[in-house]
């Protein structure tokens, strides 16, 4: 093959290429003018894998961790209010509830028409599906929240309401209260961002999801958690460093340690249902039992 | 009998050696070329500069309205900070045993964030104000961060500095990252006879190496430290990265190398102390201005708008490991009164000791002088 023709396949090839990366921006539902005659948009852009780097620098981190696809960055100027729409695609379900059960706090309000929102005067937070959506307005007035309410809805309604399942057994109904506080984590920057009291006990682990409800009852913290390790020897080592001994054949044990109470009840060898608490052990036992 | 004895002592000796070798092995670190920056002398001008362990925290209890920052207060913030820091009457006096009309004044700021959790235009234009007030002409003036698109969106504008020189290492030119040949722009803004180097890599995809400008194990310094400044004001935002703070230290490393994403994963703290120990930094940074009018609590270094707060702080010293280490006590204590965090973890005060090992400051609480000033 002469010199020539091998550059035009090169070219060819690098311009397909290019295509192919520059068509995912039409796969996102996002918003267009037409929704809001009226609006404009002013700013349109795609952030790809590392790229992300690019728009939040050190806070991409968190985002590849829990497993980032591309970020759609629109922002609208409706009745001279200017809104950013951040648009997160996450590898899948999981990842986009992750990002959201680590970025919401204290909600001033909820929608009932979606399982995971978050309404604050400044933000609107939301994860359907893959993706997880922030949408941001500049000073939090009533007619910036209302836009920004407007927009939200817009946007939900071109995504299929895809919703992210909490594992079988938290869907309790002693523990439906508490569901909207779940979080999940596949890695140390979602524990250190979410959860950071649990950090130092995942450092040296990789690959394990954690399904965690933390809440209150009385004056006692109860974290009820799902835990996934990505192998038998984790979970032996997770165990072990706990001092909680499972003896052979039984699926189920406890521990207490500096005042602090654990239960475990195995799922499979690399898989339990791990429940912390300063609740003595007696009544955590008794308040479980209704779990189990 | 004996001789048993002294067996049982020589095999507890020698498993004694094996576990602290293994021990050893387990905590190896990344090697780092920070000896390099060790050789070279230190200079009166050195980190912690002319006040080490002192720091100087302003409130304003009215300092910001309607989620605005009111440059008036910013300003006088600024100013009682420099005197009080200082000990001087006059402002001009003050700011003059830092810079002189001679240098050339880089000023760093933060824009990383979004105009809503950055170094604020308003705080920077109070620094401005009182640098020219103190005889320093504009022209001698540079605003600079690593990312030139991150300064404008941020505020950091021609019309709200006009005559100040704004610039990014990483810089498109009409319109593009790259020039005709392929090349990135940014290549020609980093000095590559100024480098931290350290064992780790990572490969960038062709998004992301325009925020990054090279791979491998070599971070360059750009230009604008080792050429184009002489003196350093340092101005970073009050925020938290994860569990500890993105502030005086952070905000000088990062924002001075190329190629952060691999130190970012592997060698966070070590980044943050290590690099301000070379001479383009460690000598010419003269000044932190910590603007905490507002900030935030979590989710930094992101910007996520649940996690914003109002500080209403400023906190001022010549010595970025004592401001950083009272920074970090105030959004610590944020952070627990919010219950994000329960309890302090001191993981968080790694890269400040780090970097007093350095002699880059004082991180010992008990060491620092801390002095507040409350405004209203």
């Amino acid at each position: 093959m002469n010199c020539n023709k091998f550059a035009v396949i090169c070219y060819a090839l690098f311009f397909m290429t290019n295509l192919m990366f520059a068509q995912p921006v039409n796969d996102f539902p996002k918003l267009s003018e037409s929704d809001f005659p009226g609006s404009q948009i002013t700013r349109e852009q795609l952030f790809d894998g590392g790229g992300l780097w690019g728009y939040i620098d050190g806070g991409a981190d968190i985002f590849l961790e829990y497993g980032f696809d591309k970020l759609l960055l629109q922002e609208i100027t409706f009745e001279q209010y200017k809104i950013k729409i951040e648009f997160y695609r996450m590898n899948n379900i999981n990842s986009a509830y992750g990002i959201f059960s680590v970025s919401h706090y204290k909600c001033n309000w909820k929608d009932s028409s979606l399982k995971y929102n978050c309404i604050t005067p400044y933000q609107i937070q939301t994860a359907i599906g893959p993706y997880y959506i922030s949408i941001i307005n500049k000073n939090g007035s009533e007619k910036e929240q209302s836009i920004s309410k407007m927009i939200w809805s817009k946007l939900i309604s071109k995504i299929p309401k895809d919703e992210f399942t909490p594992p079988s057994f938290l869907i309790n109904k002693e523990l439906l209260p508490h569901l909207e506080t779940m979080k999940y984590f596949n890695g140390k920057l979602g524990l250190q961002n979410g959860f950071y009291d649990w950090y130092d006990r995942f450092e040296n682990f990789y690959g394990y999801e954690i399904f965690l409800l933390p809440f209150e009852t009385g004056n006692a913290a109860v974290y009820i958690s799902q835990i996934n390790f990505n192998s038998e020897v984790d979970a032996d080592i997770f165990l072990n460093n706990l001092s909680i001994t499972l003896q052979p054949g039984v699926q189920y044990s406890k521990g207490e340690n500096n005042s602090i109470s654990y239960i475990v009840k195995m799922i499979s060898p690399k898989e339990m249902i791990f429940i912390e608490s300063s609740l003595n052990m007696y009544d955590m036992e008794e308040a479980v039992k209704k779990l189990f | 009998m004996q001789k048993i004895s002294l067996e049982i002592i020589s095999l507890f000796f020698i498993l004694n050696a094996i576990t602290f070798n293994l021990n050893a092995q387990q905590q190896t670190k990344t090697a780092t070329n920070i000896a390099d920056a060790l050789k070279y002398e230190r200079t009166e001008d050195s980190m912690p500069g002319k006040f080490p362990g002192k720091v100087v925290e302003v409130n304003h209890s009215n300092c910001t309205n309607a989620n605005k920052i009111i440059y008036e207060a910013a300003y006088d913030m600024v100013a009682k900070g420099i005197l009080s820091l200082t000990g001087e009457d006059n402002l001009k006096d003050a700011w003059l045993k830092f810079v002189s009309p001679k240098d050339r004044i880089g000023l760093k700021v933060n824009p990383v964030a979004g105009p809503q959790l950055s170094t604020s235009v308003e705080v920077t234009q109070a620094i401005v104000k009182q640098l020219e007030e103190s005889g320093i002409p504009r022209s001698k003036i540079i605003i600079w961060d690593r990312r030139e698109e991150q300064l404008f969106e941020a505020g950091f504008t021609h019309e709200n500095f006009p005559g100040i020189k704004i610039i990014g290492t990483e810089r498109p030119e009409n319109g593009s990252m790259y020039d005709d040949n392929g090349k990135l722009h940014s290549l020609k803004m980093i000095d590559t006879t100024w480098y931290y180097w350290a064992d780790c890599e990572d490969k960038y995809d062709s998004a992301t190496i325009p925020y990054m400008v090279n791979e491998g194990k070599y971070s360059y310094f750009t230009k604008i430290v080792t050429e184009m400044v002489d003196k350093i004001i340092n101005v970073p935002i009050l925020k938290n990265a994860g569990p500890t703070v993105t502030l005086c230290l952070k905000n000088l490393s990062y924002g001075s190398i190329t190629n952060t994403g691999r130190l970012h994963k592997q060698l966070w703290a070590e980044t943050c102390a290590e690099v301000c120990a070379f001479p383009p930094l460690r000598d010419k940074v003269v000044l932190n201005i910590v603007d905490g009018i507002k900030g935030c609590f979590n989710g930094g270094p992101g910007a996520n708008p649940q996690f914003f707060c109002e500080y209403k702080t400023v906190l001022i010293g010549t010595d970025p490991v004592a401001v950083d280490r009272i920074g970090y006590d105030i959004v610590l204590r944020k952070r627990i009164s919010e219950g994000v965090q329960k309890e302090e973890n001191p993981r968080g005060r790694i890269f400040m000791e780090l970097a007093q090992n350095l002699n880059l400051g004082i991180a010992d609480i008990e060491k620092i002088v801390w002095s507040k000033i409350e405004l209203q």
